[in-house]
């Protein structure tokens, strides 16, 4: 077990390394100059001022060395400064992240309770109108853009209803950015877990157990579910990369205030600091949360358990 | 053995009947053809200019001479979702080239070469897996400042590691069999290995991982195209549209209604076609 | 009264007959075995005593009376209680009918908790006292292990001791030894014999495997197309086959007894192939990757003349597969030197392998496997025509035409694909683009095992008159010695990676020398039952195969 968590930490960190590297090359795919660039829209910035913000961000620099620096500053905890207020990134990132993972996770909560059942369901009641009933709704489901479906969740609930507020950041707020991503990806999951559970049922030791004349609901308990777990817990992990990377739009809607709508603003106003601040945390984040599954997934399986 | 034995397989029917049989086959290929005839004659079928501002008066609801109302500039509402199918099908097609193209041979070659080429492809892969696609995408048009040709790259190279992997694992399952051996035996070449045996196997299931890619690809560009960072205006991208008619809601529902509805028909017709040709190309009939 | 019954029963699969009209009774402790090829309906039959017949199929008609109860009338619900308890069956692969994520303890106790209501402490002794029955070893510690954990043996051995603590009536086993090594399936028939003697279970066996029916059975019953062809007591049955598809059955059958060849090979000369000090491992041992690297070969060296039949015999993990390969230059990560034709083709690669690989080519062992499932007959054959012989168009056609027919296949075939071709035609394709290249040696890799009994012997017959013709060299990958009596010249035994014995096709096949070809000839089923109670040597099967091979007499080495 340890030789495959100890595989799967060092293929983490080997990532995370990936990140950093595409972090500082980002700047450089930039066609045309980064620094006008970044600084295009405050008007009154002289050459020389240019020069020096260029000498500071260490650009003039050949790029082995400018990594190096990156590192270095990294591991004192520096990821620069914003173009505008002159703020530390890792602040600004580090004070919306728990409410982006808020946000995944709780979405996550709601997909997971929907989709797994549904999809049981499905897989159960196989080739009956349950089951074609269950996967043309999952189906809708993955074909609504998840953006759209928002939006109109807002305009039902918040606005024709005045339910919930429409943006904001409190704990009411989080229900309609939650539902929106959870809706969505609750579709996925639930057809993931149909066809995963479909390949288990079809298992030779699953025929064994009813050969044994177990009760029907022993075999579903105690054979299928547990050994559909597993799937379960590896597409969990899929899918919070997944969540992440929705909740990058979704906050833009809601307002959320969340690194995906920092990101975005990052953008739109070329304020590169952040967006490679906002690489690296993204991707560390998905990192340390699929390592902490991958270890659920090791102690669940016996025969990666006991080797 | 004098008489020609009978033929063994009753599975040899071709695949397109094999499709047509199967209802989502049947809808999503009807669908999807009404879909491309859409875009390809939207000269001819579209009422008026898609960026003719002052068709109309702006906003005005659905009715007899503007179908599907007109927009806050007095655009043809109608006329900017046919253009649009064209430009939607469009980035698909290029998106999923991209990633059919490059993903594949990736994919091909790390299960071929095996050893260290494997190794590396594959984690690399796995690595560009964890940044996830929206993440990819964003960063690309971050870097590269939003357009149409920047997002339809981006989207296709974001998906890249999806394509890869599902051709990794595809030519795996095929290496795993004997024939490419007996192939090597019978004096066939890496060239000959790869191209002629190995990737023709390999086809059937990335044409279904492509026909998913589309719909993936249609909600990618669009949600970039929502976010502002995909078409921009005055083109009649359905993202971009979406989210100009969110400031009129209230006004003029429409406005954002069709252009969603637009979206999540195209990517439920190719979500059903993805399906069925699954089905049709892996009979599970028949019990084990 | 009759254990089971069975009158007139008929299963449909989406209107297509499966089971036609079948009838047969077995008797309380009596051992029935039904014997047919692929495509019989035998493991149907089986699945629908069971009640676990597949999605789409049904019994359209007739009865299975087990002890006096029609099990075709009972609902669903009410067949439960009765499998396992009554009517249990164990299945072919031991690898995968054994939950993974639940302990070998648990698995057990679960059906005794169920059918006999006793609680968990007194489930798992029973449980205990079951595995020791079984012949494994530290029952107590079994319980609380994992399938992946055990061997294939031992996992069978686990199988049947989970149905047979419930004394269920009838025991169905289908193929219950045929993903087994032969050492072990001789030792888990015998079990499964002892067993059912002592506890006075009938025994319905489901096997295509003619030898094995005549180890343990009492009754046969042969079936073909869904229907019962010829059913008699064992001894009868095997003596005077009524009908003709028995007899061509039984035929089929290599047997240990069958005469050796009586042709000498037409030349000795000069080997054709030569491997010397072949040495192969497995999964170099690093950082983060599994521990052990694992010796598939040591220090192999054969010599294989013209004409002649070499075969390798051994179980899986013996290492004769990858000699097999290793000679045909398909790996080459291996120490040792391989010389074609006296040359040393060893470091060759590129251009210059591709040249020598037309003197060696392989036949695969699964026929479908080994063909592209999108090249038609022609375009696998025209591949090493192409390739090989640099033949094009009219030239290429014609060669075509003749390779077919060398192998007996009408000309018509070349443009069938392979899912449109039966197991054995595909196999003669698959020998067709052997000969294309005009190779002098060809290495058969169990080239019959994924294939019917009564096909199997017109394959090696091809293959004998190939090499008659042509002086053809034959290096002959196989498990099953009563194949290796028919079709080898000289033998080759490994075991571990190495060769433990090697002469003439006499000398180690009648006079065996090393306890591992005795044991090894001595656990072979054989199929006629007079044999059935021949003393086995026990298999000391442990010793280190660490020893040189020194001679015997002329031509006839053993390893010790």
């Amino acid at each position: 077990m340890f030789r495959f968590l100890l595989q799967r930490l060092v293929m983490g960190l080997m990532t995370i390394l990936a990140a950093t590297i595409a972090v500082t090359l980002l700047i450089h795919l930039v066609p045309g100059d980064p620094v006008r660039i970044m600084y295009a829209q405050s008007q009154g910035t002289t050459p020389e001022q240019l020069e020096e913000i260029r000498a500071r961000l260490g650009l003039d620099q050949p790029i082995i060395l400018q990594y190096v620096a990156f590192l270095g500053r990294l591991a004192e905890g520096d990821l620069g400064t914003t173009i505008r207020g002159q703020q530390p990134v890792l602040d600004l990132l580090l004070v919306r992240l728990p409410n982006t993972l808020l946000l995944a996770v709780t979405a996550m909560a709601v997909a997971a309770a929907i989709g797994i059942p549904a999809g049981f369901i499905a897989a159960y009641n196989r080739g009956t109108w349950i089951d074609s009933a269950v996967m043309m709704g999952a189906i809708a489901g993955i074909s609504v853009p998840h953006f759209w479906l928002g939006l109109l969740l807002m305009f039902w609930f918040s606005v024709s209803l005045g339910w919930l507020p429409v943006a904001g950041t409190g704990p009411l707020s989080l229900i309609l950015p939650a539902l929106t991503l959870g809706l969505s990806n609750a579709a996925i999951m639930a057809r993931m877990m149909r066809s995963g559970m479909i390949d288990v049922m079809g298992q030779d030791f699953v025929r064994t157990a009813h050969a044994k004349g177990l009760p029907r609901g022993i075999v579903l308990r105690r054979h299928v579910m547990l050994a559909s777990l597993i799937p379960v817990v590896t597409m969990m992990g899929m899918q919070f990369a997944y969540l992440m990377g929705g909740a990058i739009v979704v906050e833009n809607i809601f307002a959320w205030n969340g690194i995906g709508r920092l990101a975005i603003q990052a953008i739109f106003q070329r304020d590169y600091p952040i967006i490679q601040g906002f690489v690296l945390i993204f991707a560390a984040t998905v990192v340390s949360v699929m390592f902490v599954l991958d270890v659920v997934y090791a102690l669940l399986d016996p025969r990666i358990r006991r080797g | 053995m004098t008489a020609l034995p009978e033929i063994v397989d009753r599975k040899a029917r071709p695949l397109w009947l094999r499709l047509i049989r199967q209802p989502g086959g049947a809808v999503g290929l009807t669908l999807l053809v009404l879909l491309f005839l859409t875009a390809v004659l939207a000269p001819i079928i579209a009422p008026f200019a898609p960026t003719k501002m002052g068709a109309g008066q702006p906003l005005t609801p659905p009715g007899a001479l503007h179908l599907l109302g007109t927009d806050e500039l007095g655009r043809d509402m109608l006329s900017r979702l046919i253009y649009g199918a064209r430009l939607t099908l469009w980035i698909g097609l290029i998106a999923v080239g991209i990633s059919l193209s490059l993903g594949t041979a990736i994919g091909l070659v790390a299960a071929y070469a095996g050893g260290f080429v494997e190794k590396l492809l594959m984690r690399s892969n796995d690595i560009l897996f964890s940044f996830t696609e929206t993440l990819i995408a964003l960063a690309f048009v971050a870097v590269l400042g939003p357009s149409l040709t920047n997002a339809m790259i981006a989207v296709g190279v974001a998906a890249i590691p999806f394509f890869a992997r599902s051709a990794y694992a595809a030519a795996l399952g095929e290496i795993a069999k004997p024939y490419l051996e007996g192939a090597i035996a019978a004096g066939a070449g890496h060239g000959r290995l790869v191209l002629l045996h190995l990737l023709p196997n390999v086809m059937p299931v990335m044409i279904v991982v492509a026909t998913l890619g589309l719909s993936n690809a249609i909600l990618a560009a669009a949600a970039l195209g929502f976010l502002g960072l995909g078409a921009q205006p005055p083109l009649p991208e359905w993202g971009y549209m979406l989210s100009s008619g969110r400031d009129f809601f209230n006004r003029a529902p429409w406005l954002m209604l069709y252009p969603g509805l637009a979206i999540a028909f195209t990517v439920f017709a190719f979500n059903i076609l993805g399906d069925a040709l699954r089905e049709a190309l892996d009979p599970r009939s028949g019990g084990r | 009264m009759e254990v089971l019954s069975v009158n007139g029963l008929s299963v449909a699969i989406n209107n297509r007959y499966v089971i036609d009209d079948l009838s047969f009774t077995i008797r309380p402790g009596e051992t029935f075995a039904l014997v047919g090829e692929s495509g019989s309906g035998k493991s149907m039959t089986a699945l629908a005593l069971m009640g676990l017949l597949p999605q789409g199929a049904q019994v359209t008609a007739g009865q299975i009376m087990l002890c006096g109860q029609d099990l075709t009338v009972l609902p669903p619900r009410d067949l439960i209680p009765l499998r396992g308890a009554r009517i249990g069956m164990i299945f072919q692969e031991p690898m995968t009918s054994l939950n993974p994520v639940l302990t070998i303890g648990r698995q057990m106790t679960e059906a005794i908790e169920v059918h006999l209501g006793l609680g968990r402490a007194a489930a798992r002794k029973l449980a205990a006292d079951m595995l020791g029955r079984v012949d494994l070893s530290d029952p107590m510690a079994r319980l609380g292990q994992y399938p992946h954990e055990l061997s294939g043996g031992m996992r069978q051995r686990v199988m049947i001791g989970m149905t047979m603590v419930l004394k269920p009536a009838l025991l169905i086993a289908d193929e219950p030894t045929t993903a087994l090594d032969v050492t072990v399936q001789a030792q888990i028939l015998n079990l499964m014999r002892a067993l059912e003697r002592e506890m006075v279970t009938s025994l319905l066996l489901i096997t295509h495997n003619m030898g094995v029916v005549a180890e343990i059975a009492d009754r046969v019953a042969v079936m073909q197309h869904g229907s019962i062809v010829e059913s008699d007591a064992v001894s009868p049955l095997f003596a005077q086959p009524a009908q003709p598809y028995t007899r061509a059955l039984l035929a089929a059958v290599p047997r240990l007894d069958a005469p050796l060849r009586s042709d000498a090979p037409t030349s000795r000369g000069s080997p054709v192939l030569e491997l010397r000090g072949i040495s192969r491992s497995f999964g170099r041992p690093g950082f983060l990757r599994r521990g052990l690297a694992h010796a598939a070969l040591t220090d192999v060296s054969v010599d294989l003349h013209r004409s002649e039949t070499l075969a390798l015999v051994g179980e899986s993990g013996s290492g004769k597969s990858t000699l097999g390969r290793i000679a045909t230059r398909l790996d080459l990560d291996h120490a040792g030197q391989v010389f074609i034709d006296r040359q040393d083709v060893t470091r060759l690669r590129g251009r210059a392998l591709r040249l020598q690989r037309a003197k060696v080519q392989i036949v695969f062992q699964d026929p479908f496997a080994s063909l592209d499932p999108r090249f038609t007959a022609r375009a696998t054959l025209s591949e090493p025509l192409a390739l090989h012989r640099g033949l094009s168009g009219a030239a290429k056609r014609a060669e075509a035409a003749q390779l077919m027919e060398r192998v007996g296949l009408p000309e018509a075939m070349l443009d069938r694909l392979p899912h449109e071709l039966s197991g054995g035609q595909r196999q003669r394709i698959a020998i067709a683009r052997a000969l294309a290249a005009n190779p002098q040696v060809i290495v058969a890799d169990e080239p019959t095992s994924a294939i019917d009994v009564s096909v199997q012997a017109r394959i090696i017959e091809l293959l004998i008159d190939i090499q008659k013709d042509t002086g053809l060299a034959l290096l002959f990958v196989t498990h099953d010695l009563g194949l290796v009596r028919l079709i080898a010249h000289r033998v080759a035994v490994l075991r571990g990676g190495r060769i433990l014995e090697l002469g003439s096709a006499a000398q180690v096949l009648d006079t065996p020398q090393h306890p591992y070809t005795q044991s090894l000839l001595a656990a072979a089923p054989i199929p006629d039952p007079a044999w059935r109670d021949r003393p086995r040597v026990s298999a000391s099967l442990s010793g280190g195969s660490k020893e040189e091979l020194h001679g015997v007499s002329r031509g006839h080495w053993v390893a010790g």
